[in-house]
C-alpha cells in the first residue's frame, strides 16, 4: 500500500466512519507519515529518532549486522508495517532461532492487532491514523516478516500473476530500483536474490517487488517459509477487507460499539460504495492516488489537500518546547513511540529476542533510554501509569 | 552493502594482494602458501553452509541448495588441502583451473544481470572476462613457469584490488515499503 490507499484512501475511510473533513485529514496525513518519518526526518527537526517509523534505503543498506542493527531494523519494521501474527505460533522440528523469525510472519487479526486498535482509543487523532496505517498493512504485508531473513521472505521462480481474463504470466523481478514497475507489460522491480540470511534485501516483502501493495494484482508464489504449499494472493479482495475493517475499527475508536472484535469488517457502512470502490482497486495503475481523491472528495464534498510535508516538519520544529508533544508531528511521535514500545514489549514477552529487550517501566525506569520517558510521561498522565 | 561486508570484502582484497605480490617474489613456494588460503577459506565457507542449512535453511523452500553447497564447497576443501604434496605444475593447473571456473561463473552472473536489466552488469562481466583471460593465457604458457606464475599473479592482483574497490561502491538498493 502506497499514498494511494494510507492518505486519500484513509481519508474517505474516516469520512465513512463518521468524522469531520479536518478530523480526516488529521487521521489520514498521520497513516501516511508512517511512510515518511525516517530518523534523518527526525533528527532534522530535533525530535526524538527513537520515533522513527520507517528507514531510508540507504540506512538499512549501510546497517550493520551485528545483532543490536537488526533489532533496530526489525523493531521499525515489525511494528508498523509487518506486524506479527501469532508470537506462539508453533511448528514441528523447528528450533529456537528458525521459530523466533516464523513467529514474526505477519497475517491480519492477530492479538496485536486487537492491541495496536485498541491501545490508542481516546488517544489523539493522530495515533488513529499511525493505528490504520499498521492494521492496513498487514492485509497487503501478509506472508512476510519485518525482519531480514532468507529463510522467510524469498521467493522463487515459481511466482505467476493471475491477469483479470484468468490466464497466468509467469513473474520474473528485476533487481533494478532505476526502471518503474510496468503493469501492462509485467515488469516488476524486486530485491536482489542475497544467499546471506540477514540481508536487508531479505527484509519484508523485497523479494516479491511492489506486488503486495499494489491493490490490482492477484498472483501465486510459493513462501519460503510454507514448506512448498503455495500461497494464491487476492489483493483486491485483502484490500477491500483492510477498508471495511478501518471503518469499524475507526468507529470503535470514535466511540461507538464497546470492544474491539477481530475479522470484523463494516461491509454495510461500505456497501453503498462497494462497485466504485472495487473498481479502484481493480484498475490496472500503480498509483490510484487520483481516483482516492476523487471519491474521498465526492463524499465529503470537500478538496482534499496534498499532503505538505515541510508544514507539518516546520510546525513541530516551531513550537516552544513545552508545546511541541501538541503539535500534530509531536502527537505523532507519541503514538509511534507508544506502538514500537508495545510490539518490542509483547514480541520480548513471548520468549523472543529479535527486536530487543523490554522491559516494564514501573520496574526498569527507561534504562538510558531517554526518548520514552517522553511517552512515560505521557501515559502518567492519563493516569494509566 | 552493510559496513561489516565491505570491512570484510577489503580484508580478502588486502590478503589477496598480499599473496599475488608474494607469489611474484617467492615463486619457488608462495603457491602452497595460496593453496592452503583457499582451502582454509573453502572449509570456512563450507561449515557456515552447513551449520546454516541445519538450523536454518531446512526449514525453507529451496533449501537444500544451501545442504549441496556446503557439501560441494567441503568436498573441495579437503580436496585442495590434499594437494600440497603434488608437483608444481599439477598444483598450478588446479589453481589456474579454479580461476577459470571464478571467471566463467562471474560471466553467467553478469549475463544473468543484463537480462533482468540490473544495474553495473558489465562489472561483473567484464571481471569473469578477465579472469577467463588470464586462465586461458597460464594454460598456454603451462612450460613456462615463470611467466605463468607471474600472469596468475597479476590475475590475482586484479581480484584483490577489484575486491578493495568494490568495497567503496555505493550501495543500491530497492526501497520497498
Amino acid at each position: 500500500m502506497n499514498k494511494d490507499f494510507h492518505y486519500f484512501g484513509t481519508y474517505s475511510a474516516a469520512i465513512l466512519a463518521g468524522h469531520s473533513h479536518e478530523d480526516a485529514l488529521r487521521i489520514a496525513r498521520s497513516a501516511f507519515f508512517v511512510d515518511l518519518c525516517t530518523q534523518p526526518v527526525l533528527n532534522s527537526v530535533g525530535a526524538p529518532i527513537e520515533a522513527a517509523t520507517t528507514m531510508l534505503a540507504m540506512e538499512m543498506a549501510d546497517a550493520r549486522s551485528d545483532i543490536i542493527s537488526q533489532q533496530d531494523v526489525t523493531r521499525t519494521w515489525a511494528s508498523f508495517h509487518f506486524l506479527p501474527y501469532d508470537l506462539y505460533s508453533e511448528r514441528k522440528g523447528c528450533g529456537k532461532k528458525y521459530m523466533q523469525k516464523y513467529r514474526l510472519i505477519c497475517k491480519p487479526n492477530g492479538d496485536l492487532l486487537v492491541d495496536t486498535v485498541t491501545q490508542v482509543k481516546g488517544k489523539s487523532l493522530e495515533a488513529t491514523g499511525l493505528a490504520m496505517h499498521v492494521l492496513a498493512d498487514t492485509w497487503a504485508h501478509q506472508n512476510f516478516a519485518g525482519t531480514p531473513s532468507r529463510v522467510i521472505n524469498d521467493t522463487n521462480y515459481h511466482f505467476f500473476e493471475i491477469l483479470p481474463d484468468g490466464s497466468e504470466r509467469r513473474i520474473s523481478l528485476r533487481p533494478n530500483p532505476a526502471s518503474p514497475d510496468d503493469l501492462i507489460k509485467g515488469l516488476f522491480t524486486g530485491t536482489m536474490r542475497q544467499g546471506k540470511e540477514t540481508s536487508v534485501m531479505n527484509l519484508g516483502h523485497g523479494r516479491a517487488g511492489h506486488l503486495p501493495d499494489y491493490s490490482c494484482m492477484r498472483y501465486r508464489y510459493l513462501p519460503a517459509w510454507a514448506d512448498y504449499e503455495e500461497v494464491i494472493k487476492d489483493n483486491p479482495s485483502d484490500f477491500m477487507h483492510a477498508y471495511c475493517q478501518m471503518i469499524y475499527a475507526m468507529k470503535y475508536l470514535k466511540g461507538e460499539g464497546g470492544t474491539f472484535e477481530k475479522a470484523t469488517y463494516d461491509t454495510e457502512t461500505v456497501a453503498p460504495y462497494k462497485e466504485k470502490i472495487e473498481a479502484i482497486f481493480e484498475k490496472r495503475q500503480t498509483d490510484d492516488s487520483e481516483d482516492w481523491k476523487a471519491f474521498g472528495e465526492s463524499l465529503s464534498g470537500q478538496e482534499i489537500p496534498d499532503f505538505d510535508t515541510p508544514d507539518y516538519l516546520e510546525e513541530y520544529h516551531k513550537a516552544p518546547e513545552d508545546k511541541k508533544d501538541d503539535t500534530p508531528m509531536g502527537r505523532f511521535i507519541l503514538a509511534a513511540l507508544a506502538q514500537k514500545s508495545m510490539v518490542t514489549n509483547r514480541v520480548y514477552k513471548s520468549g523472543n529476542i529479535l527486536l530487543g529487550i523490554s522491559g516494564d517501566y514501573k520496574d526498569w525506569g527507561t534504562k538510558g533510554i531517554r526518548a520514552y520517558l517522553k511517552l512515560a510521561k505521557e501515559v502518567r498522565k492519563g493516569g494509566v501509569i | 552493502m552493510s559496513v561489516g561486508k565491505r570491512i570484510v570484502k577489503i580484508i580478502v582484497g588486502v590478503v589477496v594482494v598480499v599473496l599475488a605480490i608474494l607469489m611474484i617474489l617467492q615463486p619457488d613456494w608462495g603457491y602452497v602458501l595460496i593453496n592452503a588460503v583457499l582451502g582454509i577459506a573453502l572449509l570456512v565457507s563450507a561449515i557456515g553452509s552447513l551449520i546454516y542449512y541445519f538450523r536454518l535453511a531446512r526449514h525453507m523452500v529451496g533449501g537444500r541448495s544451501t545442504l549441496f553447497s556446503g557439501l560441494i564447497q567441503l568436498d573441495l576443501a579437503v580436496f585442495t588441502l590434499t594437494l600440497t604434496d603434488l608437483p608444481k605444475i599439477f598444483l598450478m593447473i588446479y589453481l589456474v583451473s579454479v580461476f577459470g571456473v571464478t571467471g566463467v561463473l562471474r560471466l553467467a552472473r553478469g549475463l544473468e544481470a543484463r537480462s533482468r536489466k540490473a544495474p553495473a552488469w558489465y562489472w561483473s562481466f567484464l571481471s569473469g572476462l578477465f579472469y577467463v583471460l588470464i586462465a586461458f593465457l597460464c594454460t598456454i604458457f603451462i612450460s613456462n613457469n615463470a611467466i605463468m606464475v607471474t600472469i596468475f599473479s597479476v590475475g590475482m592482483l586484479f581480484m584483490g584490488v577489484g575486491n578493495i574497490v568494490s568495497s567503496f561502491y555505493r550501495s543500491k538498493i530497492v526501497y520497498v515499503q
